[in-house]
C-alpha cells in the first residue's frame, strides 16, 4: 500500500478514534523507511535493513506518541495533512538524532578525555551549590548563569588552534587534545564559575561549528561518498595557500560541501535539491554561508580561498 | 520480539495516548454553535487551507477580515527563549509550545474550529510579560547562532501559505446595482429561447446569466458567446457579502461545498459567494440584504452543512 493510501486510512482512524491505530503505525514505519535514506550520519555500519528501520520507528513512537497523537487528532483533517504532518514528525525526530550524534561525541570527548583526565578540571562536590558541575582549579566554583557569548569568544581567543580534517566519513573534526584542553581552561576562566557539561558542549560546538551539523540529513549516500573523496590525495594542498583552502574545505561536512555550489542559486533550486520547504532551504543555505564566513581566512587571501573552495565543492 | 508483538505493544501505547475529546465531533459538542465560538484572545483554533493545517493562538481581537495569531504546536523541537511550553487544559496533560516570534495577521477565513482556550497570563507573555507560573520557557536564548529549528521553519512556510490563502474576491462598492451590467446585453426573445433550449434551463436561470448575477460555467459561457455574441460581465459580490464570508462560521459550509463539487476551497468560496449573491439579487428589491441570512438560506437550499 502506498504512503498516500496509508495516510488516507490513518486520517480516518485519527478522526474516528481520537488516537493512532494500525494504519498510523504502518504509515510511520513506511515514512521512517523512506526518510532514513536521507540521513547518512545515522546509517548503521551494516546498512539500513527492515529491523534497523523498525527499531528506529518504534523508538520514535515510544518517545513521541503522546504529542503526535494530540497533533494528529487536532489538525489531521485530510489525508494530505496527515501524510505531511507525519513525515515532518519523522524527519524532525531523525534530525534530532543526527544532531545528537556529533554533539554526543563532543560530550564524550569532553567527559572522557578532558574533564576526567586532567587535574586542573575539578567537579563541584555534593552538598555544595552547583554540585556536579565542573570548574577550573583556582577559579570560583559558583554556578555560571550568564550569557554564552563571552565564553565562545574566549574559546576563539585561544591561539594556535588547528581544526582537524574529517577523519572518515562520519567523524566530525574538533582539534588536538592539547588545543581542546587550553580551550576548556580558557572557557572556565571566562566564566569565573562552574559549568554544566551541556553548557561546555554548547560552547565547544560553537567554537567548531563544523563539528555539529545537521545538514548531513539532506544528501544521499552516493553524494556523501563522492564528496568525501574530492581533493583527498591532491598534493597541491601542501603548498602555500593550498593549506588555507584545505583547512576550510576539511572543516566542511560532506553535506555542506554538497551545498556550496548552490550558494548563489535561487531558493527554489535548493528546495528541489534538499526536498524541503522554502524556509528550511533558506536556512540551510544561510547556515553554510555563515559557516564559510567564519572559516575563511581574514586576510587578503580570503577571496581566492573562497573561490577555490567553491570550485572544489563543485567538482563532485 | 516478533513483528506482531511489536505492533501490539505500539498499539497499546497508542490507546493510552488517545485524545477522544479532541476529535471533530467532540469539539462540536464542546463549543456548540458557531455564533458561540470564542473568537477572542486566548482561544486556540485549528487554521486550515487546502493541505495546510496548524493550531494558532489568537492574541488579538478580530477585524472584519483578519485576526492576529501565533502558531502553537505539540512538537517542541527547537523551542528556545521565545517559546513557551504550556499545558493545554483540554489535551490531557500534553503540552503546547507557543511560538511568539511568529506572530501574524491571518485572514479570518482560515480559522476552522476552536480547539481549546489558554489563560490570559499566556497572552500577557506573548507581548513581553513574565512566563506564567505553571508554564515553562522552551529553552535558552542562544547568542551568536540563529536557532535553526525545523519546526519553526515549517511553521513559517505554513503561515505564509495561510496569509496568501484567501482569494481576493473582487470587492464591489456597496449596493452596486445589478442593472449596471444588465443593460450591457439585450438579447432578443429568439435568442433567449435558443439559450433556454441549448442549456436546458428556464427563463429565470438564463436571465441571471444575462444579467451577470453569477459566474457562468464553461458551457454556459460558450452558449452565451455563440448565441448572444458576448459573455456578460459578472457583477462581483458586494463587500458586505465578502466580509461576512470571512467569518469562521462559514468554513464548514465552504468545505462541504468544496468536497461535494470537488473544488479547491478558493473556488468553493467564489461559488458560494456568487450563489448567495444571485439568490439575493432575485429576491431583494432595493433593500440591503442580510447577507448572513442569505448565505444560510442558500446553503440550506443546496443541502450544505452549517456547523
Amino acid at each position: 500500500m502506498s504512503v498516500d493510501d496509508l495516510a488516507a486510512r490513518a486520517c480516518e482512524e485519527v478522526q474516528a478514534l481520537g488516537r493512532l491505530d494500525e494504519a498510523c503505525v504502518e504509515l510511520l514505519f513506511a515514512l521512517m523507511w523512506e526518510e532514513t535514506r536521507r540521513f547518512t550520519v545515522l546509517r548503521p555500519a551494516s546498512g539500513w535493513d527492515r529491523d534497523a528501520v523498525e527499531d528506529l520507528a518504534s523508538e520514535f513512537f515510544v518517545q513521541r506518541v503522546d504529542k503526535l497523537t494530540a497533533e494528529m487528532v487536532t489538525i489531521g483533517v485530510t489525508a494530505q495533512v496527515v501524510g505531511k504532518v507525519a513525515r515532518r514528525w519523522v524527519r524532525n525526530f531523525l534530525i534530532d538524532r543526527a544532531r545528537g550524534t556529533p554533539l554526543g561525541r563532543i560530550r564524550r570527548k569532553l567527559e572522557e578525555d578532558m574533564l576526567g583526565q586532567y587535574p586542573e578540571f575539578l567537579q563541584v562536590p555534593v552538598g555544595e551549590e552547583g554540585a556536579g558541575r565542573w570548574y577550573l582549579a583556582g577559579q570560583p566554583s559558583y554556578p555560571y548563569g550568564g550569557d554564552f557569548t563571552p565564553l565562545i569568544d574566549a574559546a576563539y581567543a585561544v591561539p594556535g588552534v588547528k581544526a582537524i580534517r574529517w577523519s572518515g566519513p562520519r567523524h566530525p573534526p574538533l582539534t588536538s587534545d592539547a588545543s581542546l584542553r587550553a580551550i576548556v581552561a580558557a572557557v572556565f576562566i571566562a566564566a569565573r564559575g562552574s559549568l554544566e557539561v551541556a553548557q561546555l558542549v554548547h560552547v565547544v560546538a560553537q567554537r567548531f561549528p563544523a563539528a555539529a551539523e545537521p545538514e548531513d540529513t539532506t544528501i544521499g549516500d552516493d553524494t556523501f561518498e563522492r564528496v568525501t573523496q574530492v581533493g583527498k590525495d591532491d598534493p597541491g594542498f601542501a603548498l602555500g595557500i593550498g593549506e588555507s583552502i584545505r583547512e576550510v574545505y576539511d572543516q566542511l561536512s560532506p553535506s555542506q560541501r554538497a551545498l556550496v555550489p548552490y550558494l548563489e542559486c535561487e531558493n527554489k533550486i535548493v528546495m528541489e535539491v534538499l526536498h524541503v520547504g522554502r524556509s528550511r532551504a533558506y536556512e540551510a543555505l544561510k547556515h553554510v554561508r555563515d559557516l564559510l564566513d567564519r572559516l575563511l581566512p581574514d586576510d587578503d587571501t580570503r577571496d581566492v580561498v573562497c573561490a577555490a573552495v567553491v570550485a572544489m565543492c563543485g567538482e563532485m | 520480539m516478533t513483528a506482531s508483538d511489536r505492533l501490539q505493544e505500539l498499539l497499546g501505547l497508542a490507546h493510552e495516548a488517545s485524545q477522544p475529546q479532541m476529535t471533530g465531533s467532540a469539539l462540536r459538542e464542546r463549543f456548540g454553535l458557531p455564533d458561540h465560538w470564542p473568537l477572542r484572545p486566548g482561544a486556540v483554533w485549528r487554521a486550515r487551507w487546502d493541505d495546510v493545517a496548524l493550531l494558532v493562538l489568537l492574541v488579538g481581537t478580530p477585524t472584519a477580515t483578519t485576526i492576529t495569531a501565533m502558531p502553537v504546536t505539540f512538537d517542541d523541537s527547537g523551542a528556545d527563549g521565545d517559546t513557551l511550553l504550556v499545558t493545554a487544559p483540554a489535551c490531557r496533560g500534553v503540552r503546547l509550545t507557543v511560538w511568539r516570534t511568529l506572530r501574524r495577521d491571518l485572514p479570518l477565513a482560515v480559522l476552522d474550529r476552536p480547539v481549546d482556550e489558554l489563560a490570559p497570563a499566556v497572552i500577557a507573555w506573548t507581548t513581553g510579560g513574565p512566563a506564567p507560573h505553571d508554564a515553562q520557557i522552551g529553552g535558552p536564548t542562544l547568542p551568536s547562532v540563529a536557532p535553526r529549528s525545523p519546526v519553526r521553519a515549517d511553521l513559517r512556510d505554513d503561515l505564509d501559505a495561510l496569509m496568501a490563502a484567501v482569494p481576493a474576491l473582487k470587492l464591489a462598492p456597496p449596493r452596486l446595482a445589478t442593472s449596471a451590467t444588465r443593460e450591457r446585453v439585450s438579447p432578443s426573445d429568439e435568442q433567449l429561447a435558443r439559450l433556454m433550449d441549448r442549456l436546458g434551463v428556464g427563463l429565470p436561470v438564463v436571465l441571471d446569466l444575462i444579467d451577470g448575477k453569477r459566474q457562468p460555467t464553461q458551457d454556459e459561457a460558450a452558449a452565451l458567446l455563440d448565441i448572444v455574441g458576448v459573455t456578460p460581465e459578472v457583477a462581483p459580490p458586494p463587500a458586505e457579502l465578502v466580509i461576512e464570508m470571512y467569518h469562521p462560521r462559514w468554513k464548514v459550509t465552504v468545505l462541504d461545498l468544496a468536497h461535494r463539487r470537488d473544488l479547491k476551497e478558493a473556488a468553493a468560496r467564489v461559488a458560494m459567494a456568487n450563489g448567495a449573491f444571485a439568490l439575493a439579487a432575485r429576491q431583494t428589491g432595493e433593500q440591503t440584504p442580510d447577507w448572513r441570512e442569505r448565505l444560510a438560506r442558500w446553503a440550506d437550499a443546496e443541502g450544505l452543512m452549517r456547523s
